[in-house]
């Protein structure tokens, strides 16, 4: 594939990805309302949802709250970039982060109890969540001594299938997902950080949110790699749909959890996850046994 | 005495001098004419060295005894001295530990004294790049706090032996910098911990004694070792100068038990667990003090020595190994007992106690990426941690509290506080500010140790928790249009100054990280190492990765002056918070994951885990030395 190709896949990636998250969520939308025994909103509810927002009469409470949900949103659209055009995985990741702690700041500025609550909480995900994306990362940077994703060119997915199966928890709390949906937790916190927003400002939240997943699928992207562009593409593909199929089927037969337990299993089952793998790679190494 | 001696010189002796012609004033009056005097040479004396060995392209200074002549004996005699001294502090305030370290101190020294004396360790001075970056950060850093404590300790009633002491600090901290000879290194060591011992007991209340006591106990303690380690490494090495100790794997077993007991030294004095507990009772001490042993002096001579001795250590996996797993868990401890603090100072001091470990995780890996990480996160940590304590003490001064919940709404009241808050908290941990490249750039050197990677992953999360708690509190407000009035009266205008320097200095060194890596990091990685890091125009290169800083930058300065200024809510898009249908009158507060109780139990494992790998350090050399 010649450069130019590339930097046009590249730019229709970059366009196309947020997009498609849109659409995703409002498949997940259907199939639970399908699970449920209800009709559900079309599939292409999150985009009439979002433009409709953005017609919305705008309220919030103080400057500061829009400042932060507006840099939330600028910083989650940086570190996608950052990742789409092959950028330093670590600082991806860091940057995303603080997009997420932007939201939280967001949300503690509005002097409301429900918004309140859920920034605690929402910082309590952060701390059960970045660690293992973390881990994930430097087990990425271990097998393949770079962080560049661009310069990811291995199967990965056959080399550190446990670190990519720790990612899942990850999903399922990004999505806000039962049993995890701690902070945003509809029928007790009102959507958590969110509560103070509307209008414009709950779009930007919301399309700071879709990038926030844009990352997460991409580094899950990062997993497989092939010679031939299409096969290449149809595997990122159905990796990133299973993830969300087991996620939404999670959603919908479990009951949320509280937050110390969410914290404890995820950080358990996904450091323990990520850390087996790299001692397995680094015993197979040493040649203790073949591994793939 | 030629231009670069006396630079070092009169480096180590104004700041003393000052400190000394302050106690000649009277109690009660302030002696501010000379404190200025004083802190503004120091600067200009720390600007000017700086210039000089650009301009000349020197890489290292070397002054050998015999240019400095009376001073080698005056240090020896002043040694004697100090220990009396502190012999005379322990049966004054009953504690046995004091007296027995100071006589395990005093003994040997007088012994070993006799033995050395008049062999030169030459050269007793040397100054490369990575003592002039310490220096730096000790007479900026230290000389801004000691004019912002001018007007913190108006209504104190002992200020001439305040200052006194604070610029001796400063001095000796500069001394302790440049020796290259052991015993000079021990004597500013002590010094150090003598000034220390006298401010944190500046408030003569009952906890600020204790405070002190505990304080002067444990880092006597590391005084002890440290004299243990000079004595072990004269005999393995018959050296006492410390550019010349043996490098690389030419050192083989019980050789390496000097340098364990440097390193645990070097952990007492960097409150690095299980000794952290004087750094956290040190708080009961006015502000700038706290200022002082946090960002400019005392624990940073800590980490500064391992920095320096980290060349020596390169090939030696086992010791660097667990060097670097005790930073890591410092670091993780402290994280998460940080996110339990309802007290701001406590906060902070746990968030030192976590940096200097991330220091020392450097210093572990051990290689040329690792170790310029642990210069930038040096010098960016003083500068953050300056600005968050002097902000914490105007706090304290208008509210009379450091409680966390106390800072709510601080927003509308104290607007300048809380930018400075907010930009020295930034500055600690978030891209794309100083420390930052620091923790990326460790992170991608700890790529190849997992496990080290496990610690610093969640440790870093649990960063994000207690400061994001604590900046939330910051920015909670009510429903309103702009700001309030403040309730405050005008912030004195020193205070403006001394921190607003400090923001200034922290965000141009930000924007030039590339420079400072280029013309005050690697000089001194090329003496020991290859220079690992490559400043472009617009960022940080590795051989791992690339970090685009000043994308970030420009994005972050656009968010937050740019829609600071522009976004203007209209009146009527004003709401109140949604309360479920109740009354929107609340107080918020209280909800800590973990509470201040669990606090003590963890410290006992804490304890527990960290003696055992002192232990495993320090056995270490004697396993390598049957077993070889």
């Amino acid at each position: 594939m010649s450069d130019l190709e590339l930097m046009v896949l590249t730019i229709l990636v970059g366009i196309l990805t947020p997009f498609a998250i849109g659409l995703l969520i409002g498949i997940d939308r259907k199939i639970t309302a399908r699970m449920q025994n209800r009709v559900g909103p079309p599939v292409l509810q999150p985009y009439y949802d979002l433009i409709k927002l953005f017609g919305k009469e705008r309220r919030a409470m103080n400057s500061s709250q829009t400042v932060f949900a507006i840099a939330c949103m600028f910083l989650q659209l940086a570190a996608f970039v950052l990742l789409v055009t092959g950028g330093d995985l670590l600082v991806v990741f860091f940057v995303s982060s603080t997009g997420s702690f932007s939201l939280a700041l967001g949300a503690f500025s509005a002097h409301s109890p429900f918004s309140y609550f859920g920034a605690q909480r929402e910082l309590l995900q952060i701390l059960a969540y970045e660690p293992i994306v973390f881990m994930v990362i430097v087990a990425i940077g271990f097998r393949e001594r770079t962080f560049l994703a661009g310069s990811v060119a291995h199967d990965l997915l056959f080399v550190l299938p446990l670190a990519l199966i720790a990612l899942l928890p990850v999903l399922v709390i990004k999505m806000e997902k039962s049993p995890y949906d701690i902070a945003t937790a509809h029928t007790e916190l009102i959507s958590g950080p969110y509560v103070e927003y509307s209008g414009t400002y709950l779009a930007i939240t919301k399309i700071a949110h879709w990038f926030d997943l844009a990352i997460l699928f991409g580094i899950m992207t990062l997993f497989f790699w092939d010679q031939n562009i299409w096969i290449s593409i149809g595997i990122k593909l159905l990796i990133i749909l299973a993830f969300f199929f087991t996620a939404i089927v999670i959603d919908n037969t479990t009951a949320r959890l509280t937050r110390n337990r969410m914290v404890k299993f995820t950080l358990a089952f996904g450091l323990a996850l990520t850390a087996g793998n790299m001692l397995i790679l680094f015993l197979a190494d040493q040649g203790v046994f073949r591994w793939p | 005495m030629q231009v670069p001696t006396l630079y070092l010189f009169l480096l180590i002796t104004v700041p003393t001098l000052g400190g000394l012609l302050c106690m000649t004033r009277r109690r009660g009056t302030s002696p501010w004419v000379l404190v200025a005097g004083t802190s503004m040479i120091t600067v200009v004396l720390a600007l000017g060295l700086l210039l000089y060995m650009a301009t000349k392209g020197l890489e290292s200074i070397a002054v050998n005894a015999d240019e400095l002549f009376p001073m080698e004996w005056a240090i020896i005699a002043l040694d004697l001295m100090l220990m009396a001294y502190f012999v005379y502090v322990g049966v004054r305030d009953k504690s046995r530990w004091i007296v027995a370290f100071s006589f395990l101190q005093i003994v040997p020294m007088v012994i070993f004294q006799s033995m050395v004396m008049g062999k030169t360790a030459d050269p007793v001075i040397f100054a490369d790049y990575l003592s002039v970056v310490m220096m730096l950060i000790t007479s900026l850093v230290g000389s801004v706090i000691i004019l912002y404590a001018v007007r913190y300790m108006k209504g104190d009633g002992n200020q001439p032996r305040f200052f006194a002491v604070m610029l001796i600090f400063v001095g000796a901290m500069n001394g302790a910098v440049f020796s290259n000879d052991l015993l000079w290194l021990f004597f500013f060591w002590e010094v150090t911990t003598l000034t220390s011992f006298l401010l944190i007991g500046h408030n003569k209340t009952d906890e600020a004694k204790r405070s002190a006591r505990i304080a002067a106990e444990i880092t006597l303690g590391g005084g002890v070792l440290l004299l243990a380690s000079i004595i072990l490494s004269y005999y393995y090495f018959n050296t006492l100068t410390i550019s010349a100790l043996p490098s690389g794997t030419s050192i083989v077993g019980l050789q390496l038990l000097p340098f364990a007991l440097m390193a645990v030294a070097a952990f007492t004095k960097s409150a690095q667990v299980p000794f952290q507990r004087w750094l956290l009772g040190a708080m009961v001490a006015p502000t700038p003090v706290s200022a002082l042993l946090h960002s400019a002096t005392m624990v940073n001579l800590g980490v500064y020595f391992l920095l320096r001795l980290s060349p020596n250590l390169v090939g030696q996996d086992i010791i660097s190994w667990i060097v670097g797993i005790i930073g890591a868990t410092s670091f993780l401890a402290t994280s998460l007992l940080a996110i339990a603090q309802s007290n701001s100072k406590r906060v902070l001091a746990y968030s030192t106690i976590g940096n200097l470990g991330l220091i020392i995780v450097c210093v572990g890996l051990n290689t040329p990426l690792s170790i310029t990480a642990g210069i930038i996160i040096l010098i960016f940590h003083a500068i953050s941690k300056a600005i968050l304590f002097m902000s914490v003490g105007v706090v304290k001064e208008e509210t009379g509290s450091e409680d966390l919940d106390v800072m709510a709404y601080l927003r509308d009241r104290m607007p300048f506080i809380t930018v400075s808050i907010f930009v020295g908290v930034f500055m600690l941990m978030l891209p794309p500010f100083g420390l930052f490249a620091g923790k990326w750039i460790v992170s991608e050197a700890a790529a190849g140790f997992p496990f080290i990677s496990i610690l610093l992953g969640v440790g870093f999360a649990g960063t994000i928790v207690y400061y994001g708690k604590w900046l939330g509190r910051l920015f909670e407000t009510g429903p309103r249009v702009s700001r309030l009035p403040a309730l405050s009266q005008k912030l004195p205008v020193l205070y403006k100054y001394t921190i607003g320097a400090l923001l200034g200095a922290g965000i141009v060194l930000s924007l030039a990280i590339g420079q400072v890596i280029t013309y005050l990091i690697d000089p001194y990685l090329s003496l020991h190492y290859a220079p690992a890091v490559s400043g472009s125009s617009l960022g940080l290169n590795t051989e791992f990765g690339s970090f685009p800083a000043f994308y970030f930058l420009l994005i972050i300065g656009v968010l937050f002056l740019g829609f600071g200024f522009l976004l203007k809510l209209d009146k009527k898009e004003l709401t109140q918070a949604y309360a479920g249908g109740e009354d929107p009158v609340f107080d918020l507060g209280g909800f800590y994951y973990l509470d201040e109780k669990v606090e003590g139990h963890w410290n006992k494992i804490i304890l527990a885990l960290a003696s055992v790998l002192l232990a495993v350090l320090l056995l270490m050399p004697v396993a390598l030395e049957v077993f070889s």
